[in-house]
């Protein structure tokens, strides 16, 4: 239940207000995930960041800043965003929905259904995040999203200001595998690589699977960059032993893994037959 | 807190709480037509708004979050009365039924239009997208902002809405605004939640965390001290009265094994104990505050193991019989538990229920055996329906307080008679002590025929003599109410090598859940709507309905028939198949033509002996034949990216019109001082235009325009009795029932005009726009001349007409369903590219609306062939008790190419010709579906839902 809603006026006052309440307060965007049915989240205090001036996408050059607190929605409608992530966007079939949820609250929730991080993983987004110093003063990071993918915890004190997206060339594909478009997916996965050089290398794969979680999948990212990934047009069934599959009423397990594997080998089919034709629109 | 904003145009301040959602805070602003459909979830648009023109949920936004933001709700549209272009075109396109978040749409619509002056039909479902709509699916949208641009454009419509029917009728068979529809489409008060005053308790339900137990007690000490607490009901204080929740004909073809509470709890979510508090918050605490020991109990959960030898027992108390006792009932009814309550039965249903039986019927005609022995190919196959949800937008929901010392109900029902009478038996009061009012009801589609939270609610007022308001949770709509019952259907099928089948053999296995209503009629509806399409002599069918500890079962849209037209056509298919024939040749060699006789209705009557009829009006043939044609059957067609294979599909299908020989209507039509019209009808309206039909009947008869005419229905003190809307009932029953009083009424405004004129009534007839004409003299008497006479102190008194209709006819609606789908051989992913229902509802009364509840009932039945499924742990209890987890499709679910098609016949016993309608669309998608996959992908999926992965696993890839 909510008993405090602040309205942060600025970035420092934002951080300060999240220190003060620590962690039964939460940063509030959107709020599709914070005052829904069944939330994932739980909090005492919302600090609101409206007025923080953070639905901003900007193209500068070859990146393209998104403030974090731009709507699934504005992504559809700028002609800055590229198509991939237009179309993970999308994946968040309820107009209603994309008016409200933020690309700052997707990364942050890393939700195992999420729309957009696979995707963002795949693109080799950044993410700049802000936090005090010790001095009270304001801070800013810049730092991969998988890193933020791999040690969430050590950011949760930071306030998520925008995702950058600086490869312009880069091909980015995903498919998302769910019962209707407003299903939980059982599957969503999203490959990114550099095709450049004429063949795939500096390849990002990363999945969303329900019951299992985001994650990324190193050694198919190995196996396309180095040219041994041969499974252009099987069906395959993933085993990896550092994730566990789980049945649920998305799937079994067996389904999920084998949504995986064949999901990977129709992207790498995207992928390869990308190459020498440009990259994302 | 203080939110300062501008709602509807005006500048307003609200004091709020940091947790109130934006909701909340305009439902204190008095926008009433932001309704809740999903508790909050974010999924069913009911709660829309536009915040700084953008659309939003409002309940997925807090008050707070709309500080300073300028708000648009859809209270606003309308001005003083007149509605907007874009409200008038969705009541014109047929489109406003239920209506719960019609005026959501009416505000998308309007937003859309705003920002784009001709939307194409992807900016309509994009518009749309965040918008669940159950009753009339997605294709008139598109139709009515069409309809709008025309309106804006041009100053009138150009597109025609829907073909006419009758042309020597004036109303009947033709597109005139649902009478309703401006209220709901606008958002003006029409639900039971708007008739709610201040100073209402709230009723909060504890339930069962187990799926089978005893409730060994309960220390409600702590509970029943709380502040704001009135009272807390269970089963140690409720009345000891065993009754049955089906809103059925009397004696209901159920059982009544289940008490306001009982002592044995045998489905999670199971009631325990109601608590009646001054508020919701109060409720709700109290409930935490009471203790329960339960005994848990092994449960189960599934036909084979209620079927299994030393099952756990969900009912194994004694017996009871109303009528029919057998001998050895003593013998029945030893060694039983006191906790257990007992099993009363109305009549023999064939049950045992102390093996899990909850009722059983078998039936034949000819022979079978030899029917399988003179065949050359003989085929069986066994089909597996899963429990799915009715999800009505407006989830159950009752008002209950005492007005004049009697019981006043404000209910969302389908039937507000059987509602009275069973709430009488519970309360043990005189039916003349409550008067129920049925309100508009936002969607039942079967799941309101059951008396599922007015019985608590009734109780608890009438004992405390306290108003209060029970409303079910989204979650509480999944696992305690009505869903479509589990079912395994054995086919077995003989034929000649040409095609001809020589024998039919049905066995239906139903799962009931933890209780009996609807056990014996629902199954049994599984193979009284599919077997008497086959002109077969030789048919034969057993029926057994199981106890089980999954979520409680009943009535939904279709009853039985989808489940078995799933299997018995499927089966046919099969047969077709290993025939090396043609499936559509094999049903039209197969199928009823009119003048056939029905023998299996004999053994088909809901726990009765039914009656053998002819096949009437039948548009059977039609059907077929034309949507084989519109898609192209016996074509291969083939897609730009080899991945996708694409199959066509179909079925044949069939329903009924009402229950010959159980249900019965009644109307009266009084003729106003003024020459205008008030009908007092006792049919229930949920919807479907049911009161539009009433007024169509008597504007037609007595030659007057339909504004002349009002209709009150569905209210017990000022209406007579109907069963109620249920069983395709509402065209063919109250609609008679209206059309006689009419003609009784004509037959006694000649009769008064005869004297008044001082001529025979030969001589007279009835002329638009409401005068008595004289063939004779070719002089006039206008209606309120003649009423004014009639009514002045020297007259014969008010003119009323009364109709009764009880009928042993059937008006049996037919069909057909053609699809075609694309599956993906490598993901198992299915679109449905085209959709074509083609259906014969006799006179098409209001053709709008009834095209409509095609694409509605088509595009249900495709989420439950394709999506949806209630999935229960190990421990009964549901997973996926939300709208989103649950599978429902939305407008991005709709077919490529949707079509519904009306076959034109003439029903001899309808009102003005006419059949029911919606539910028969129910009865194609799942057949239609599977079938086509086959032929895309060469697999028989044999269950529900045709998930890609049962398709990859019949694939082999899995």
């Amino acid at each position: 239940m909510i008993s405090t809603f602040l309205q942060a006026s600025s970035l420092e006052e934002a951080l300060r207000q999240k220190a003060e309440y620590g962690s039964s307060s939460m940063f509030i965007a959107g709020g599709t995930e914070i005052n829904r049915l069944r939330t994932s989240v739980h909090c005492s205090t919302v600090i609101s960041l409206k007025k923080l001036g953070l639905n901003q996408i900007v193209k500068s050059g070859t990146s393209c800043t998104i403030g974090s607190c731009s709507t699934f929605q504005s992504l559809v409608e700028s002609a800055e965003i590229p198509a991939y992530l237009k179309e993970s966007a999308r994946y968040c079939g309820s107009l209603q929905r994309r008016n409200m949820a933020t690309i700052g609250g997707n990364v942050v929730l890393q939700r195992d259904d999420s729309y957009l991080m696979p995707t963002l993983v795949a693109a080799k987004a950044r993410l700049l995040l802000a936090n005090l110093d010790q001095d009270g003063a304001l801070c800013e990071e810049n730092i991969p999203i998988r890193e933020y993918l791999g040690s969430k915890e050590h950011f949760v004190d930071s306030l998520l200001l925008a995702v950058i997206l600086n490869k312009p060339t880069r091909f980015v594909s995903s498919l998302r595998f769910a019962r209707t478009v407003q299903s939980p997916a059982a599957v969503t996965l999203a490959l990114g690589a550099d095709l450049s050089s004429g063949s795939a290398h500096d390849v990002r794969i990363c999945a969303a699977v329900k019951g299992s979680g985001l994650f990324r999948l190193p050694e198919q990212e190995e196996a396309i960059s180095n040219g041994t990934y041969e499974a252009l047009d099987k069906e395959l069934t993933f085993s990896i032993p550092s994730v566990q599959f789980v049945d649920d009423a998305t799937g079994s397990q067996r389904y999920k893994r084998y949504m995986l594997g064949t999901g990977l080998a129709m992207l790498f089919r995207l992928c390869v037959e990308s190459i020498g034709k440009g990259g994302a629109s | 807190m203080i939110v300062r904003c501008r709602v509807n145009g005006r500048d307003v301040e609200v004091s709020v709480k940091p947790s109130d959602s934006l909701r909340c805070m305009l439902l204190t602003l008095g926008c009433v037509a932001v309704r809740d459909s999903d508790d909050g979830e974010g999924f069913a648009g009911t709660d829309t708004v536009l915040v700084d023109d953008v659309p939003v949920y409002a309940n997925l936004m807090l008050a707070l979050q709309a500080d300073g933001c300028s708000i648009e709700t859809a209270d606003a549209l309308s001005d003083k009365g007149n509605l907007s272009i874009v409200q008038q075109a969705l009541i014109d396109a047929g489109v406003v039924q239920d209506g719960y978040n019609a005026p959501q749409a009416a505000l998308l619509l309007t937003w859309l239009l705003k920002h784009k002056k001709n939307p194409t039909k992807e900016h309509i479902k994009e518009a749309l997208s965040g918008l669940f709509v159950r009753d009339t699916g997605y294709e008139h949208y598109v139709l009515a902002v069409k309809l709008a641009c025309e309106m804006r454009d041009y100053g009138a419509y150009r597109t025609k809405i829907a073909e006419d029917y009758r042309p020597n009728l004036s109303y009947v068979g033709k597109n005139k605004p649902k009478i309703d529809g401006r209220q709901l489409v606008a958002g003006w008060k029409s639900y039971v939640e708007d008739r709610v005053e201040a100073g209402t308790c709230a009723l909060a339900m504890l339930r069962s965390p187990y799926a089978h137990a005893y409730v060994e007690s309960i220390d409600m000490s702590e509970a029943v001290n709380m502040p704001g607490v009135v009272t807390i009901i269970t089963a140690f204080n409720c009345p000891d009265v065993f009754y049955m929740s089906a809103g059925q004909g009397n004696p209901e073809p159920s059982p009544y094994d289940r008490r306001l509470f009982n002592r044995k709890v045998r489905h999670v979510g199971d009631r325990v104990a109601a608590v009646v508090a001054e508020s919701v918050e109060q409720a709700e605490a109290a409930k935490q505050k009471i203790k329960v020991t339960y005994e848990v109990l092994p449960a189960i959960f599934t036909v084979e193991e209620a079927m299994a030898s030393g099952a756990p027992i969900v009912h194994n108390g004694p017996a009871e019989y109303l009528s029919g006792e057998p001998a050895n009932l003593n013998e029945y009814n030893k060694h039983t538990d006191a906790r257990e309550g007992k099993v009363v039965y109305p009549f023999p249903l064939h049950a045992d229920h102390r093996h899990n039986v909850a009722a059983a019927a078998h039936g034949a005609i000819g022979n079978v055996d030899k029917g399988f022995s003179e065949a050359d190919v003989v085929i069986e196959r066994t089909y597996q329906t899963s429990q799915v949800q009715c999800t009505p937008l407006e989830p159950h929901i009752v008002y209950t307080k005492i007005d004049n010392d009697r019981l006043v109900i404000h209910a969302s029902t389908q039937v507000p008679f059987h509602l009275r009478r069973i709430v009488a038996k519970v309360c043990q009061i005189d039916e003349n002590k409550i008067h129920v009012i049925k309100e508009r009801v936002g969607g039942g589609y079967g799941s309101k025929q059951d008396i599922l939270i007015e019985d608590v609610a009734a109780y608890a007022t009438w004992i405390t003599r306290r108003p209060i308001l029970s409303r079910n949770t989204r979650e509480e709509e999944f696992i305690a109410n009505s869903t479509r019952h589990p079912m395994r259907i054995t086919v077995k099928l003989g034929a000649k090598k040409d095609g001809t089948i020589t024998a039919v053999y049905m066995d239906v296995r139903a799962n009931t859940g933890p209780y009996g209503n609807h056990c014996l009629t629902v199954p049994m509806n599984a193979c009284s709507k599919t077997l008497p399409l086959l002109a077969c002599p030789n048919m034969k069918f057993d029926v057994t309905t199981y106890y089980s500890n999954i979520c409680p079962t009943g009535a939904y849209q279709g009853y039985g028939a989808p489940k078995g037209s799933y299997a018995l056509m499927m089966c046919i298919a099969e047969l077709a198949h290993a025939l090396k024939l043609d499936p559509l040749a094999v049903v039209m060699k197969n199928k009823v033509e009119r003048g056939y006789m029905l023998e299996i209705l004999k053994s088909l009557g809901e726990g009765r002996e039914g009656t053998v009829v002819p096949v009437g009006s039948c548009g059977l043939t039609k059907a077929l034949e034309l949507g084989a044609k519109m898609i192209d059957w016996g074509k291969r067609e083939t897609s730009l990216d080899p991945q996708w294979k694409i199959g066509k599909g179909f079925a044949m299908i069939q329903q009924g019109s009402g229950l010959p020989g159980l249900d019965h209507s009644t109307c009266d039509v009084v003729m106003n001082t003024d020459g205008t019209f008030m009908v007092h009808s006792g049919g229930a309206d949920i919807g479907t235009g049911l009161d539009t039909i009433s007024v169509k009947c008597v504007a037609e008869v007595m030659k007057v325009a339909m504004k002349k005419v009002s209709i009150l229905s569905g209210d017990t003190d000022n209406t007579m009795f109907d069963t109620g809307a249920y069983a395709s009932s509402g065209t063919y029953f109250s609609g008679n029932a209206s059309l006689k009083a009419a003609l009784d009424l004509k037959h006694k405004v000649l009769a008064e005009a005869a004297l008044q004129l001082n001529e025979v009534v030969e001589d007279l007839e009835l002329h638009t726009p409401g005068v008595v004409y004289s063939k004779k003299t070719k002089s006039e008497l206008p209606y309120a001349k003649l009423i004014h006479s009639a009514v002045s102190g020297t007259g014969r008194g008010q003119l009323v007409g009364y109709g009764s209709f009880a009928t042993e006819n059937a008006a049996i609606p037919y069909g057909a369903h053609f699809v075609q789908v694309a599956v993906h051989e490598r993901t198992g992913e299915i679109k449905v590219q085209k959709y074509y229902a083609l259906q014969d509802a006799g006179t098409p009364i209001n053709p709008e609306l009834a095209l409509c509840q095609m694409y509605g009932a088509a595009l249900k039945s495709i989420g439950h062939s394709l999506y949806e499924q209630m999935v229960l742990d190990e421990k009964g209890r549901c997973v996926n008790a939300t709208m989103h987890a649950y599978g429902l499709p939305m407008v991005t679910e709709l077919p490529e190419d949707f079509r519904a098609v009306l076959i034109d016949e003439d029903d001899e016993f309808g009102p003005f010709g006419a059949k029911s309608i919606s539910e028969i669309a129910t009865n194609g998608a799942a057949p239609a579906i599977a079938n086509a996959i086959f032929d895309a992908v060469g697999v028989w999926i044999r269950s529900w839902p045709f998930t890609s992965e049962k398709i990859l696993q019949a694939m082999g890839k899995l």
